[in-house]
C-alpha cells in the first residue's frame, strides 16, 4: 500500500508540475502543434485535466461526479475487482516505462524528468483504462448473450 | 495450493426459484453481469456475496458452491 501511495504521489507531483510551470519542453507528439504556442499549451492543459479526471475516477470509483446509477455500477463487486486488475496492469506498464526510460537514459542524454513522469503516467493510465474497458466489455457481452 | 476450482449450482437453483439473472442480481445487490460471470465460472465471488446469494435463494453456501478437481 505504501509503495502504491508513493508511486501515486510521484504521479500527482508530476501532474502538478505540468500544470504550474511553463512548459520548457515539447512532447514529440505535440511538436508540430507547439508552433502555435497557445494551442499547444491549451492542449497540454486539457490533456493533463483529462488525465487527472481519469485518475480521480479510478481512485474514487466515480463518487465525485457520477449519478447514483453510475456509482452503484462502480461499486458492483465484479467492477471493483476488474478495476483493481486494471490498476495493477497500469502500474506494471508505468514501472515498465520507467525502466525503459532509465535504460535509454544510460546510453543517451537523459530526458527531462518531467517529460519522463508524463510518459510514465500516460502509459500507465492508458494501459489501465484499456484493460478495464476490455474486461468490462467482455463481461457485458457475455451477460448480454445469456 | 492444490489445483482445485470452485464450481457452483447457481443457475440451477436460480431457475428452480423462477428467478432471472436480473432479479437475483437485484436481490443480492450486484449487477447482472456479476451473476452471469459467477454462473459461467469466470468470477469467484467474495464470501459476503456468496452469503448474500445463499440468503437470496434461501439455501446454504455449501448447496450453491463446491470444490472440484481441476482436470489438466
Amino acid at each position: 500500500m505504501l509503495f502504491y501511495t508513493a508511486v501515486l504521489g510521484i504521479l500527482v507531483a508530476g501532474l502538478i508540475l505540468q500544470w504550474t510551470q511553463p512548459p520548457p519542453y515539447t512532447a514529440p507528439a505535440l511538436a508540430a502543434l507547439s508552433q502555435f504556442r497557445l494551442f499547444g499549451q491549451a492542449a497540454q492543459a486539457i490533456s493533463a485535466a483529462c488525465l487527472s479526471f481519469l485518475l480521480l475516477a479510478y481512485l474514487l470509483g466515480g463518487r465525485l461526479y457520477g449519478p447514483p446509477a453510475l456509482q452503484r455500477a462502480m461499486d458492483d463487486e465484479l467492477t471493483v475487482v476488474q478495476r483493481a486488475k486494471a490498476v495493477t496492469t497500469g502500474f506494471l506498464v508505468l514501472l515498465g516505462a520507467l525502466a525503459a526510460l532509465m535504460a535509454v537514459g544510460a546510453f543517451a542524454p537523459p530526458i527531462v524528468t518531467r517529460m519522463g513522469l508524463i510518459v510514465c503516467a500516460y502509459g500507465g493510465l492508458a494501459a489501465a483504462s484499456i484493460r478495464f474497458a476490455l474486461l468490462e466489455r467482455a463481461a457485458w457481452m457475455a451477460a448480454r448473450d445469456e | 495450493m492444490s489445483d482445485r476450482k470452485l464450481g457452483n449450482r447457481l443457475r440451477e437453483v436460480r431457475t428452480q426459484h423462477g428467478l432471472t439473472q436480473a432479479e437475483l442480481a437485484l436481490l443480492a445487490g450486484v449487477s447482472r453481469k456479476t451473476i452471469n460471470t459467477i454462473e459461467n465460472q469466470v468470477y469467484v465471488p467474495s464470501t459476503i456475496l456468496s452469503l448474500a446469494l445463499a440468503e437470496a435463494l434461501k439455501t446454504s453456501v455449501e448447496a450453491l458452491f463446491f470444490l472440484t478437481e481441476e482436470t489438466p
